[in-house]
């Protein structure tokens, strides 16, 4: 189990390492850095312009400034931010809160929600219940969701339900988690329903419900057989959900790791960058590698392999 | 699915199809005309009897005239006949100029809007037709090089094995590991700021084709694994058909139905995207028109507020991907009976 994890992670860190190289390599094919746009501003001296570049360490060789970079790594600042002049790891730390909030009540939805729905739909195929979430799910599923955080903002602006703009409390985590969740909530649906019909449809299921089994436990043996694919779509969704937190950020005012990834990226605030890029991608490879082990709890075949 | 949810699936992608198609004819203007004097007019009305009751066969509009600085129209008693095949703007279309458009007012200089125009006077319903022509075409481009990339590697990897195949896994690995959205902006950042429509067509393209084409690559890599050691393909090896040969002939056809179900779950995605990148700002920008430039502004204050009409794109948009995503509902089912689809 723990050789697993470790291989898993040793694995990851070539990945890791080409990553950054890449955005590096990507923020460098650009002519100009972050001080391009002072450099045109006439009240600011070619002096002060290379002060400040010789300060944030822009004006030494590729590889040195790169080397730099893996210097602050290793003691855990992460580099520094060059727009907000301090380290990018406090930066980093803050916004990153705010977005795994986010991801978190976005998963506690699929699975308090969206999973439940798609298990009622599938126990009752056909029914009109059935078609009531099945087509629910399929406009949640069709919704953009620029056009989906714009409308939960002016349910919220025209009932005052909630306060909008801003994360100070618990209430305005709740339009956004909605507009975050409800793509991937909707595609959760639709493939537990589809999951657990193909279950029940399996021989022992037939077997159990002729040895007289009550209907919750024949529904909790299908279940336990229909888990490992949704969990292997766990691990995936969350990929979709930190670049689907960008515009719920923007919209939502919401300070989170994804409004600073294009910001920093649009400022050319070059370490804080290649920082998000890499946390977003450690977050993808670590959601992939707790669905594998989490699937291998699920289900003993997994875990022999 | 019923015969009704299939029919819905038609005559939807059926229109947009052939909207985005025949576009530069169905739209009385081109997308970026501005008739400045008559800027958020409200959808014309079009009438076949008139104030009498009395009927004619041509459908007519009255004329109207702003009544004021703001934008407040009055209609007049005047009818202007609206005309079929009528001369307009000129336009490419089949390698060809044309300049006959499906309907106008030429009588007149007043345009006529069927859905209304915006803040700048341009008719919504020709950039609603150009919008769709633009979203459909990078979706369906995107589609095309996606499917492309991924079948090439993938069946490559697949086929050839070692040193390839780990090479092109582990670059898989790389892609699949990061959120599609910082890959666009990261490539963004390397592109000039201002670039022609064209220009950015083919920039979403590439784009969608780097989201794309890992999960492809895997899916046929493994498909191609588990192909190549059929009993047809030994068989044909067996014979002395070259590796190109079998591939072509013996394996790639077997893939067709993951191919086809693929497709179709990707295109709505990429309107989906095409819509997020424009919303964020690195998509088509302004005087160019796709769904997503349509999209930002109906979502304006402006238009939720006073000028309902703008939100006309949201229905349009909202119907074509629901459409699809059931067309894909319905392809993937297809494909879990093992059924063909045609």
């Amino acid at each position: 189990m723990v050789r697993f994890i470790g291989r898993r992670l040793l694995v990851s860190l070539p990945v890791l390492f080409l990553l950054s190289l890449l955005v590096f390599l990507l923020f460098k094919l650009i002519p100009g850095d972050y001080l391009s746009e002072m450099e045109l501003n006439p009240s600011v001296s070619k002096q002060q312009i290379d002060d400040l570049r010789q300060e944030l360490g822009l004006d030494r060789s590729l590889p040195e400034q790169y080397l730099l970079w893996m210097g602050n790594l290793a003691t855990g600042k992460l580099g520094y931010s060059f727009s907000q002049r301090r380290p990018a790891a406090d930066l980093i730390w803050e916004r990153l809160r705010g977005t795994a909030q986010l991801a978190l009540g976005a998963f506690l939805l699929i699975g308090l929600v969206a999973i439940p729905l798609g298990v009622i739909a599938a126990l009752r195929v056909g029914s009109w219940i059935d078609k009531t979430i099945l087509w629910g799910s399929l406009i949640g599923l069709s919704l953009p969701t620029v056009l989906a955080a714009v409308a939960f903002l002016y349910l919220a602006y025209w009932t005052r339900w909630v306060p909008i703009g801003g994360s100070d409390s618990f209430l305005h985590m709740v339009f956004p988690t909605l507009t975050l969740a409800l793509p991937a909530a909707s595609f959760f649906v639709r493939t537990t329903r589809l999951e657990l019909i193909d279950a029940l449809n399996q021989p022992y299921i037939t077997a159990a419900a002729a040895k007289g089994l009550p209907q919750y436990r024949i529904a909790w043996h299908a279940f336990r057989n229909a888990a490992n694919p949704l969990i292997s779509l766990g691990g995936l969704t969350v990929g979709g959900l930190l670049s689907g937190a960008v515009i719920v950020e923007k919209v939502f005012s919401w300070p989170g790791l994804g409004s600073l990834t294009v910001d920093s990226i649009l400022n050319r605030d070059l370490f804080v960058a290649i920082d998000c890029v890499l946390i977003s991608a450690l977050m993808v490879i670590l959601a992939n590698l707790a669905a594998d082990l989490l699937m291998a709890i699920n289900d003993p075949r997994v875990r022999q392999q | 699915m019923k015969r009704s949810g299939l029919l819905f699936i038609w005559i939807t992608l059926g229109m947009v199809t052939a909207g985005a198609i025949f576009a530069p004819f169905l739209a009385p203007y081109q997308p970026e005309d501005q008739a400045r004097d008559f800027f958020y007019a409200p959808p014309t009305a079009v009438h076949f009897f008139d104030e009498q009751g009395s009927f004619s066969v041509r459908p007519f509009i009255y004329d109207y005239a702003r009544i004021s600085d703001r934008p407040l129209y009055r209609a007049t008693q005047e009818k202007l006949f609206l005309e079929f095949w009528v001369e307009g703007a000129e336009y490419r279309w089949l390698g060809a100029t044309w300049d006959r458009h499906l309907f106008g007012v030429s009588a007149s200089k007043k345009p006529v809007f069927l859905l209304g125009s915006d803040s700048l006077g341009r008719d919504q319903l020709s950039r609603l037709l150009y919008g769709m022509r633009f979203s459909l075409g990078v979706g369906l481009a995107g589609i095309l090089f996606t499917l492309l990339v991924g079948v090439g590697l993938g069946s490559l990897a697949g086929y050839a094995g070692g040193i390839v195949d780990t090479l092109v896994m582990r670059t898989c690995d790389l892609f699949l590991s990061l959120p599609g959205l910082f890959l666009v902006l990261g490539l963004r950042a390397v592109v000039p700021l201002e670039i022609s429509t064209a220009t950015t067509f083919w920039l979403i393209v590439l784009i969608f084709t780097l989201i794309g084409w890992g999960s492809v690559t895997r899916v046929i890599r493994g498909q191609v694994l588990t192909l190549k050691e059929r009993q047809h393909v030994l068989a044909a090896k067996v014979i002395g058909a070259s590796d190109w040969r079998v591939l072509i002939h013996h394996i790639l056809p077997l893939t067709s139905n993951y191919l086809v179900v693929q497709a179709s779950v990707l295109l709505p995605l990429f309107i989906l995207g095409e819509i997020t990148l424009s919303f964020l700002g690195v998509g088509v920008q302004e005087p160019g028109v796709s769904m997503g430039t349509l999209l930002n502004t109906a979502t304006s204050l402006q238009a939720l507020a006073q000028f309902r009409w703008l939100t006309a794109p949201v229905v349009v948009i909202f119907l074509t991907v629901l459409s699809f995503n059931l067309l894909g509902e319905r392809l993937k089912a297809l494909d879990r009976v093992r059924a063909r689809w045609w």
